[in-house]
């Protein structure tokens, strides 16, 4: 660039100090450019990344709307009823097994009592048999006269056939059931502390989901809080970065005011004498120390710019995109949770219905008994009818009938303790029949009584979880937009770090500019100039427009302190504001 | 309706940080690069608040100011001083000019809201 003031023209002494003022100043020119041209780059940069992070925020905002707190809440309640429905199913279960055990055992006796009482009916049937042959023999020899008895010796005949062929069956009937229930009475205790220790299992497992649950429901209700805080430290990182962008700016000036100088410094010395000279090294150094602050500052702020950039990346990846797949992870457990319920609940249904199915069997050997009972009524009541004719008949014989009227006696004997045994046979049976009954409706109570409030529960869960389900599938596609845009925003951040190396690099021509500015300083000292010059405060205060740069000043000038704000004493707390 | 702001700066960057600091909180902001244009779009348009630089070329700040004041409908409408100058004979010429307030900049994005906010309501 052509010197305006026509270094050619000066006298000897100002030449090397004017040229490389000049040189100083093209140093600075170039770096003005490159940086103005960087700035407004990182700027553009830094406003197309705030719009994706403000993107980001937006989404995550959607997907904390998605989880809302009455969602969650309700769930919350569903899965607590769901949990309080399926212990009392379990305890009313154990109850229930352990009534219809009881019932089984008693059962058991009352089976041993009728197969007791069978027996004793058999051994009716041979003396039945016995006094059907005697009576036989006393009809033949009377030789017609005991018609009634030779009667009653075909009933006789008629009566141990049918009884013996119902006992038989009866006996046959009663010792399958019993070696059916001595098998159950022997598995029962064992499958019972089976179903009792897997309702235990699934009642703990139970509690520690619903642990689980409500825990990560709690995470799950905290997320709007998280992502208000993971917004506010966002917009104080964006903070950061806007007073950085700013300072960048305010250092460019800073460097113009250099040039500035510098320019009229050349000026200046194309006129004045060497012994004025002496304020222009004054200034010079001032400048040097301008220029040394510039580099200070934007070295501390592209820092910051790089710090504030990352930890948005970080919140944005961590605090954010967590949000929709923590919704999504809460769901599949609860899902899970649900289904082993719904699984404990089927298991204990086809237990139940396996000891309805024993207790059914039992109806038919009611209906046996029934039978027996009934046949043994009827028969023994005609028995009663031909006995009390040929009793009449006996005495009509006198003492030839003797015989026949002590037959007649045992056979009432017989007939009597018969009808006895079939009464106890049936009260015996009313009451297998009565607990088969009270074991029965116990197995439908603990059935149907625990299953409907689990369904009811259940519905509920479900229907909370529809929402959670909706809500996390929200949750999750929000998420994965976060996700998708927050990797895009790593490499955005790393572009911008980029850009701050290259505007840090573009001030890195300050050093040369520096080094000219010591050689004019050095020229000057050579042709006898002084070092100092009252006037130079005074017009270069005037220059500057920022209170760093007059603090520069002054410290250069000896009159103070360089009160150069680290980043971290500044921050971005902003400076005052002040309201008239 | 949203409210409408003013940001006079010549220097682009500034700008757009007022800018997207205002946007962000629900402002529509119009950029002016100096006083002179800060002027013509004030005289188009009615702005519920200006914020302006101090040293600007063609025109600056404070010229600025005592122009909007002469300009219907502008006497009382807020006008922040954003600048680096920091100086009290600066601020009293500002005050003088009939500037409503003074931030030096750098400024912070969350107090220069709390104060737009304050004064547009």
């Amino acid at each position: 660039m052509e010197s305006a003031v026509g270094v050619r023209e000066l006298p000897r002494w100002q030449v090397p100090a004017v040229e490389a003022l000049e040189r100083a100043g093209r140093e600075l020119r170039h770096a003005l450019a490159g940086s103005e041209q960087e700035i407004g780059a990182l700027t553009r940069r830094f406003l197309e990344i705030a719009g994706s992070v403000e993107g980001i925020l937006k989404d995550a905002g959607l997907v904390s709307e998605c989880v809302s707190d009455s969602l969650v809440g309700d769930l919350l309640t569903a899965v607590e009823s769901l949990g309080a429905a399926s212990q009392e199913s379990i305890r009313v279960r154990l109850l229930a097994a352990g009534k219809i055990g009881e019932t089984l055992g008693a059962e058991s006796q009352l089976l041993g009592k009728l197969v007791w009482l069978a027996r004793r009916q058999s051994a009716m049937v041979r003396e039945t048999a016995a006094l059907r042959v005697l009576t036989r023999i006393e009809v033949s020899r009377l030789e017609g006269e005991a018609s009634g008895f030779q009667q009653l010796a075909a009933e006789l005949d008629e009566f141990s056939k049918a009884m013996e062929r119902s006992i038989g069956e009866l006996r046959q009937q009663t010792d399958e059931r019993r070696l059916r229930l001595e098998e159950l009475k022997r598995s029962l205790p064992e499958q019972l502390a089976r179903r009792r220790e897997a309702f235990l299992r699934a009642a703990g497992g139970l509690e520690s989901a619903l642990g689980l649950l409500r825990q990560g429901l709690g995470e799950l209700q905290k997320t709007p809080a998280k992502f208000r805080n993971s917004m506010e430290e966002i917009a104080g990182q964006i903070s950061g970065v806007v007073a950085a962008i700013q300072s960048h700016d305010i250092t460019r000036q800073q460097t113009e005011h250099v040039e500035e100088v510098l320019r009229r410094l050349g000026a200046e010395l194309s006129r004045a004498p060497v012994e004025r000279a002496g304020a222009a090294r004054r200034a010079l150094l001032v400048q040097q120390r301008q220029l040394d602050n510039v580099k200070e500052t934007v070295a501390q702020w592209t820092g910051q710019i790089r710090r504030c950039m990352e930890e948005i990346a970080r919140i944005a990846a961590v605090g954010l995109a967590e949000t929709g797949s923590m919704a999504l992870r809460h769901e599949r457990q609860l899902n899970g949770q649900l289904e082993q319920m719904e699984q404990i609940e089927e298991t204990g249904r086809a237990g139940d219905e396996k000891l309805r199915q024993s207790l059914r069997e039992l109806s038919g050997l009611a209906e046996l008994v029934r039978k027996h009972v009934e046949t043994s009524r009827v028969l023994s009541e005609r028995l009663r009818l031909i006995l009390f004719n040929s009793m009449v008949e006996a005495r009509g014989l006198a003492a030839r009938g003797a015989t026949l009227g002590e037959i007649s006696n045992n056979i009432r004997r017989v007939s009597g303790d018969w009808v006895e045994i079939a009464g106890e046979a049936e009260a015996a049976m009313k009451e297998i029949v009565l607990m088969q009954a009270e074991a029965g409706e116990a197995a439908r109570i603990f059935s149907e009584s625990g299953a409907e409030p689990i369904r009811l529960a259940g519905r509920q869960a479900r229907g909370a979880m529809e929402g959670l389900l909706s809500a996390a599938v929200c949750a999750e596609a929000k998420g994965r937009e976060v996700e998708a845009a927050t990797w895009k925003l790593q490499g955005e951040i790393v572009e911008i770090e980029g850009m701050s190396e290259r505007l840090s690099a573009t001030f890195s021509t300050l050093d040369r500019a520096i080094a000219e500015m010591g050689a004019a300083d050095g020229a000057l000292e050579e042709a006898g100039a002084a070092g100092d010059g009252e006037e130079t405060e005074s017009w270069l205060s005037a220059l500057y427009t920022t209170e760093r740069e007059r603090a520069v000043l002054r410290a250069a000038l000896g009159r103070g302190e360089t009160r150069t704000e680290t980043v971290e004493a500044q921050k971005w707390d902003g400076n005052s504001v002040e309201l008239f | 309706m949203m409210k409408q702001i003013l940001a006079v700066d010549d220097s682009g960057s500034v700008r757009q940080m007022v800018n997207f600091t205002l946007r962000r909180a629900g402002y529509e902001v119009q950029e002016a690069t100096d006083g002179r244009q800060g002027l013509e779009a004030a005289s188009r348009q009615k702005f519920d608040l200006v914020v302006t630089d101090l040293n600007m070329p063609n025109m600056d700040g404070l010229e600025m100011i005592a122009g909007l004041r002469k300009l219907p409908g502008y006497a009382f409408t807020p006008i922040l001083m954003l600048t680096t100058e920091s100086q009290p004979e600066k601020k009293d010429a500002g005050r003088k000019a009939g500037a409503t307030g003074w931030i030096v900049k750098p400024f912070n994005a969350e107090q220069l809201v709390a104060v737009v906010q304050k004064l547009v309501r």
